[in-house]
């Protein structure tokens, strides 16, 4: 039996205004937002108080604030120098609740980008607007339906960056987990969560709870940092908890390389310079950073150096919270940022858990000239890992 | 009569359109400041401007006076002490695009915008070896225009290493009437005598806006040193300042307190240790010379031991200093996150009087009338000295009501200044302090200063209601 834990939105609004009482109004967030170019509205605080007196004072809703409220990846970098630093107001809830009252209270029409993504989700059940049927047709193997650990493979694993998905099944089938494929699943709907979609991801959400929960499997793993945000932290929130446990690939990779079960051979990549990119779901919002990290640095040979902006400080590749559809340019800006930041520190290969961090960036190493090279852990497993 | 479409109009014409905003959420936001207290309809502003430069400054100036529109200067919009809300519909005046730095070290200067901010530029400063001796705890975003215009000192303390104006050589200043002028020296021996430089470091944007700012470079004092005192209580840190002074020795350059109640959460919330119910006072000290700082640090503590402290030792560690000094650093929002919104004090008494007026600065809870009794925490820079009681502001008080309370906090707490010799020393002086212009120095000191104002700005225009007061 599935609850419906979605609150109504008249409690949404008292939530907002009530996050927002500890707000000092300090603007430290203007400092450490990947968007801020000097202009209050494009760091958080501009955002919440927009939002704080349109429900406290009634201020016109218009199609200014697509720009204001949506123009945010949700990274969470103000949510993190808040809590320390400052009234510990909780941003990113906040953003996405304004998301949501906006769009459900106070009908304002979405970002067109964003509508198509939700119709898309609706009917295809992942927003890259393929049948659902063809979710595994990257496989280069026949994974069966049931087994100890189930894959859940994302939307953009399945449907763009196939390289991810394949080289996870790859690794994991070489060491001998019983994995399986999640026949049944659809989006994990995280992108229409973070956009404000929240009333119509729910009954998607309750469908793979159920799945899931049914599915006598003991893990779920995913290799999708969004896939891996939305399960751990908005499932419980919305629709209900999960009887499996649940592991980033990064995570099982790791167990498995401490208990002796995957080994290391750095031939391919001795003497290379390495750096590791924090998906903002998977750091900030998921607190795993210490997984990848302990696999990087056993590489022998390989050098693992730390970009400036790492773990809780990790810089936003720019392309989550629906800002890639919905400001796509300046989405690379921010991208391109974050691989000057690995420029600067003179690596080759930047590796990442998330194969929307990895298309993002990739795109914009290529687009921009950077001659980075962008990997997926599992990716750089594929080539390196034996039992 | 102006529309809001004209002057939006008039103003993209001048600056570019990119550049201007008469959005709603722009403008609330240019307006809002750390007040527990929401916008009332004469706070928001028309429209917010970035200008480039002097000469657009100048212009948007020009424009304001021949309009009768009042013009607010927006650095990073934090001040403590109200300054920085708008108190009437005005254009906003934001100094975010005047970020330039030009470090010329062959010349002992650097020269930047007044946009720039305090951290940023420290940050380049501390690249090259040299140290900027601008402090406030809202580093991150406040800016060195805001810094000089405040002249403020922050966790330094001024005996130790002086205010900014110390370190101004010129400024370039945009007249309220629009005419751009100059102040100040290239050479690195400040002017005596008369030099404008004076007037308008320190002027809280009420007498022009500063464009540019010229400032000395302070080579970093390499050596370092840190340490911790722990009291029964508040009152004997009191006395041992008064000693530390008396018995000459150098003061340190941050010297900060926390009560028993802040040291229980703060020290707590990061496992550090702290002797049951002690208040701290924690200690950095500076040197060119290895041992130097330590030496200063010696002194200091020889001179706390009279006051019979609990326990007191050098911090050797650095990564534990930092969890020590972020108990301090961090203890406003600290406070803010555990115990819901907040107003905080100044007082600044006179050396002899600092133990008797933290005896009444902790008895002030029981004197407040608009909330009885309120919660209140005591912290500051007490080496400088500086207290600041922090007030709990009940969550479920109206507006109206909040701005009453604040407005208790203020008056009492400078009455407290005012008593015991005092007059600041981190917050400005204008608006929330006004009243205690008035009371300290009198109607003669106050109408000096109405006089300069009405010199320079003719219509009122800038930061118009600040000099006014409540």
């Amino acid at each position: 039996m599935v609850t419906l834990k979605l609150k109504p939105l008249e409690e949404v609004k008292t939530e907002v205004l009530k996050a927002l009482e500890t707000c000092v109004n300090c603007k430290f967030c203007t400092a450490v937002c990947p968007l801020y170019e000097g202009w209050i509205r494009e760091a958080a605080v501009g955002k919440t108080f927009a939002v704080y007196y349109i429900i406290k004072y009634n201020f016109p809703v218009g199609d200014e604030l697509k720009d204001i409220v949506w123009y945010c990846t949700t990274c969470g970098r103000c949510e993190y120098t808040c809590k320390k630093l400052a009234g510990g107001v909780e941003t990113v809830n906040t953003i996405e609740n304004a998301r949501r009252l906006l769009l459900h209270m106070y009908k304002l029409e979405p970002i067109k980008r964003h509508a198509d993504i939700l119709r898309d989700v609706q009917t295809y059940y992942n927003p890259y607007y393929t049948p659902n049927e063809k979710r595994w047709e990257w496989l280069p193997i026949d994974l069966p339906s049931k087994g100890e650990y189930l894959y859940f493979v994302g939307c953009t694993a399945a449907f763009r960056m196939q390289n991810v998905a394949k080289a996870t099944v790859e690794v994991f089938k070489r060491l001998d987990i019983d994995l399986a494929k999640f026949s049944q699943e659809k989006c994990c709907c995280s992108v229409l969560l973070r956009t404000g979609f929240v009333e119509e991801a729910i009954s998607i959400m309750e469908e793979n709870l159920a799945n899931l929960n049914n599915s006598n499997a003991k893990y779920i793993v995913t290799s999708c940092a969004g896939c891996y945000r939305a399960l751990k932290v908005d499932y419980p929130k919305l629709v209900g908890d999960f009887n499996l446990e649940l592991l980033h690939s990064a995570e099982l990779a790791q167990k498995l390389m401490e208990s002796g079960k995957l080994k290391l051979n750095g031939e391919k990549y001795k003497g290379k310079r390495i750096t590791y990119h924090d998906p903002c779901h998977l750091g900030r919002h998921s607190n795993v950073y210490d997984a990848p990290r302990a696999i990087l640095s056993s590489i022998p040979g390989v050098e693992f150096v730390e970009m400036p902006n790492n773990r809780e400080n990790s810089m936003c590749c720019g392309c989550g919270g629906g800002f890639r559809s919905g400001f796509t340019p300046k989405s690379l800006d921010v991208a391109a940022k974050r691989l000057q930041e690995a420029k600067d520190l003179g690596v080759e290969i930047l590796v990442t858990c998330c194969p929307f961090c990895e298309l993002q960036l990739s795109q914009a190493s290529k687009e921009r000239g950077f001659n980075i090279k962008v990997v997926d852990l599992m990716e750089l497993l594929a080539e390196i890992a034996t039992k | 009569m102006l529309s809001l479409e004209n002057i939006y109009e008039d103003l993209k014409n001048m600056i570019g359109k990119e550049n201007v905003s008469i959005s709603i959420f722009d403008r609330i936001n240019y307006a809002l400041d750390p007040m527990p207290y929401d916008l009332a309809e004469n706070e928001i502003p028309y429209v917010v401007v970035k200008p480039a430069n002097a000469k657009e400054v100048s212009e948007v100036l020009k424009y304001a006076n021949k309009n009768k529109v009042p013009v607010w200067v927006h650095g990073s919009g934090t001040a403590l002490h109200g300054a920085t809300r708008p108190k009437r519909n005005c254009i906003v005046l934001s100094t975010s695009r005047m970020t330039d730095v030009k470090i010329y070290e062959d010349r002992g200067y650097l020269e930047c915008g007044p946009g720039i901010r305090v951290l940023d530029l420290s940050t380049m400063l501390d690249k090259r070896g040299y140290f900027l001796p601008l402090m406030p705890g809202s580093r991150m975003v406040a800016t060195v225009g805001g810094g000089i215009s405040v002249n403020t000192s922050g966790h330094l303390i001024d005996s130790c290493f002086g205010k900014p104006i110390d370190y101004v050589l010129g400024l370039e200043v945009v007249l309220p009437t629009g005419e751009i002028i100059e102040t100040g020296t290239k050479a690195l021996r400040r002017p005596s005598g008369l030099d404008l430089t004076r007037i308008f470091a320190g002027a809280e944007g009420l007498l022009g806006v500063i464009t540019k700012v010229r400032l000395r470079l302070v080579p970093k004092p390499g050596d370092e040193a840190q340490g911790v005192a722990f009291f029964k209580g508040c009152l004997p840190i009191a006395k041992a300042i008064v000693r530390m002074y008396m018995e000459k020795a150098l003061p340190p350059l941050f010297c900060e307190l926390l009560d028993e109640t802040c040291v229980e959460i703060s020290f707590g919330m990061r496992g550090l240790e702290a002797p049951e119910g002690s208040a701290v006072v924690m200690l950095k000290t500076t040197g060119y010379r290895p041992g130097e700082a330590k030496w200063k640090l010696e002194k200091i503590f020889s001179a706390f031991q009279k006051e019979n402290p609990i326990e007191m030792r050098i911090v050797d560690d650095l990564h534990e200093w930092e969890e020590i000094w972020s108990c301090r650093e961090v203890i406003y929002p600290t406070l803010i996150q555990k115990k819901g919104p907040a107003i905080i004090g100044e007082v600044a008494p006179s050396l002899p009087k600092l133990p008797d007026a933290m005896a009444e600065v902790l008895e002030l809870p029981k004197k407040m009338e608009t909330v009885k009794n309120p919660e209140m925490y005591l912290y500051g820079h007490i080496g400088a000295p500086t207290m600041h009681p922090h007030f709990v502001v009940p969550a479920h008080l109206s507006n109206e009501e909040r701005r009453r309370f604040v407005r208790e906090v203020r008056t009492k707490t400078e009455e407290l200044n005012i008593r015991y010799e005092g007059a600041g020393g981190e917050w400005g002086m204008s608006f929330q302090r006004i009243d205690f212009i008035k009371r300290k120095y009198g109607e003669t000191y106050y109408n000096i200063l109405l006089g300069l104002k009405k010199l320079l700005d003719p219509n009122n225009i800038l930061n118009q209601g600040n000099i006014e007061g409540w």
